[in-house]
């Protein structure tokens, strides 16, 4: 009964629990946060054992920089927890940040978005660790299904929409008409795997070590998905391999695409599959109005232009597409208040 | 394949913007008749049907229903005509009919739409809710009916008044020369208010003081201070006590004190006869029926004799001065 009453203090929350940020959605007020998932842990047997030092953004600063009794982690990968414990506190202390200072500790409804491929028991770690976190009751929706509510997609309609939404850890292709999934798809490739494809390229062509955050930045500079007229270039610093001392160089983004290739090849084999599989009246609605494009993904330049080449279908990206999965969490929560029940939540 | 047939000419006057602030789609059609581009070419290079491109210069937007695809199409196209995006797609959103606003408020993420959630204004009410509670209950504590009667607000009706609130008995009390009588000849204010409920039995019963009626036998919620008020006036006279022994199994008791003590008696049905402290050198006589039993205090200066007779008890004394008798039939 008390959890009613402090449920009545807390707003409804929609996070979206991603690999690399975790945005929090509150009914009637927005994007309230979005934090790098990362959480910075502290040993220090002195002081009773691990200690939170640091969650979000600040946390994110210390990656790679940590001494070692501070060890800066992300707790999802691929879009599922690797660290149970460390995404309990994350949450926590999102779910407080998001509450501001209150004086009650905050229990709110809460949705949260999983990845289609994700396993039963993936799935129940994310809801036990919302649970754990102060939520008092969760639902658990599909990410696909989320980002293209988020993305204003009529869903409800007898027509066939596709998404394609790419994470920082997965990325998930959907074909949804009458507000259910027809078909969709999860393949382990994201924006990590872009950054580790550049990491790999670097080392490889100039024996150069570059850190995770370089690589990010050098993806979100200058790289791209299609060829296009103008190169860009961007200078770096990285730890020569044979030499053993920070080194700079210059890379342009011919380069970068060269490097995405992998990765890319697997998303658009994705696509493609969900294409093959989609029944034809879907499909063709489909290719009238085109496959949306969320996710931090979309973000990557000419990736719409690379599908467009590739599938022969239209490609639109979606308005804020960083935002669109917690966006459809927050509309899931008042389609469920209005209908009651529980819509779009899985098991 | 498209349903442009069924939906196109129905809105098209509608979603057409007033004359001087053109849709996006004549800035379209102008820029790309410039390169010398046909919607065909277009079409090819956007993977777009040239009939949705033909309905976006037109400004029919509707032909794809959700504004996602038709800001998407549009930025798209807007690109390839090399024309600033932004501003085809807000001359796009400017064409949308005002109640779809807020849709695209949140859609934008543009700013808070206070309808939906717990409002602010819930929260400010809840404290001032809890607040006052609090207050009235400290209020309560404080000067609640559990601690003084609700006489003390009241001068006039300062005896009167505790007994009507605990025992429904406001007419009879107020009428009843037994409560006057208490009051004028020796009552202290106090002692009646701290068991008004005995007074209020009392009253009830035995509204003229009537000895046949055993007004005492009917008090069982009766406590000592108020017993000691009462006991001149309901303890029967010696004439009615006749009456009773007459009675089949009734017993008729006298208790004679050499010194104070207290004593409660009960009869049969564990009714109170007596109960309440005597002083020294009364006379306490009772009547009822059979068994009787009797507990005191101060035993050794009490004589008790029963129907006229002595009855002994000296052996069921205890240390503690007190005894247990019980009178049988």
């Amino acid at each position: 009964m008390f959890n009613s009453i402090r449920g009545f203090f807390s707003n409804d929350l929609s996070i979206d629990l991603g690999t690399a940020n975790t945005l929090i959605y509150v009914r009637g007020k927005g994007i309230i946060l979005d934090e790098p998932s990362v959480v910075a842990i502290r040993d220090d047997p002195s002081r009773g054992g691990k200690t939170i030092e640091a969650v979000g953004v600040e946390a994110k600063r210390m990656l790679g920089r940590t001494p070692g009794n501070i060890v800066a982690i992300r707790p999802l990968k691929d879009g599922v927890i690797a660290d149970f414990t460390v995404t309990e506190k994350m949450l926590q202390f999102f779910i407080r940040k998001a509450h501001g200072t209150r004086y009650f500790r905050p229990s709110p409804r809460v949705v949260v978005c999983v990845p289609y491929g994700s396993t039963q028991v993936e799935r129940r770690a994310i809801k036990e660790s919302a649970a754990g976190a102060g939520a008092r009751k969760v639902h658990l929706i599909h990410e696909p299904m989320a980002a293209a509510i988020g993305a204003g997609m009529p869903v409800h309609e007898a027509k066939g929409s596709m998404v394609l939404d790419i994470g920082g850890g997965t990325s998930e292709v959907a074909v949804i008409s009458l507000n259910g999934i027809v078909y969709a798809a999860s393949v382990r490739i994201g924006g990590d795997r872009f950054d580790e494809s550049i990491i790999h390229y670097v080392r490889r062509n100039y024996g150069t070590l570059i850190g995770e955050s370089t690589a990010e930045r050098i993806k979100q500079e200058i790289g791209s998905a299609y060829p296009g007229e103008e190169v860009r270039e961007i200078e770096v610093k990285g730890r020569h391999l044979s030499e053993g001392v920070p080194r700079a160089f210059t890379l342009n983004s011919n380069e970068i695409l060269e490097a995405l290739q992998e990765p890319l090849a697997g998303i658009v084999g994705a696509v493609k599959t969900a294409l093959e599989q989609t029944p034809p009246e879907l499909g063709s609605d489909v290719a009238d109005r085109g496959i949306v494009l969320t996710g931090g993904g979309a973000l990557l330049r000419d990736l719409d232009r690379l599908l467009m080449e590739e599938t022969g279908i239209p490609v639109v990206i979606a308005d804020d597409p960083l935002t669109c999965v917690a966006r459809g969490g927050g509309r899931v929560l008042e389609l469920m208040d209005e209908h009651g029940g529980e819509l779009f939540s899985v098991e | 394949m498209t349903d442009e047939p069924s939906r196109g000419g129905s809105s098209d006057n509608q979603e057409r913007p007033p004359d001087g602030s053109p849709g996006p789609g004549s800035r379209l059609r102008d820029q790309r008749e410039s390169l010398g581009l046909t919607l065909e070419q277009v079409g090819q290079e956007l993977r777009i049907l040239p009939s949705i491109l033909r309905a976006l210069e037109e400004d029919r937007f509707e032909v794809l229903e959700a504004p996602i695809f038709v800001r998407g199409h549009l930025r798209n196209y807007a690109r390839l005509l090399d024309l600033p995006a932004e501003e085809i797609v807000d001359a796009y959103n400017a064409t949308l009919p005002s109640d779809s606003q807020p849709a695209l408020e949140l859609r934008g993420n543009a700013g808070p739409a206070m309808d939906s959630g717990t409002p602010a204004w819930v929260f400010t009410v809840a404290w001032i809710v809890v607040l006052a509670m609090l207050v009235m209950g400290g209020l309560w504590w404080y000067a609640g009916p559990h601690r003084e009667p609700v006489s003390a607000l009241d001068e006039a009706e300062e005896r009167v008044e505790p007994v009507a609130e605990r025992d429904e008995a406001v007419e009879t009390v107020e009428d009843s020369p037994l409560t006057e009588e208490i009051d004028e000849d020796r009552a202290e204010p106090e002692e009646i208010e701290a068991e008004p409920s005995a007074v209020a039995e009392m009253e009830e019963e035995s509204p003229a003081a009537d000895p046949e009626q055993e007004p005492v036998a009917e008090a069982d919620e009766t406590l000592p201070a108020a017993a000691e008020l009462l006991e001149p006036e309901v303890v029967a006279p010696d004439e009615p006590v006749a009456d009773v022994i007459d009675e089949e199994g009734s017993r008729s008791l006298t208790v004679i004190l050499d010194d104070d003590s207290w004593i409660e008696i009960y009869d049969d049905r564990d009714q109170r006869l007596y109960y309440g402290l005597a002083r020294e050198g009364e006379r306490v006589e009772v009547a009822g029926l059979a068994p009787i039993s009797i507990f005191m205090g101060n035993a050794p200066a009490v004589s008790l004799e029963v129907d006229g007779e002595v009855w002994e008890f000296g052996d069921r004394i205890r240390r503690d001065n007190t005894a247990r008798i019980t009178v049988t039939p």
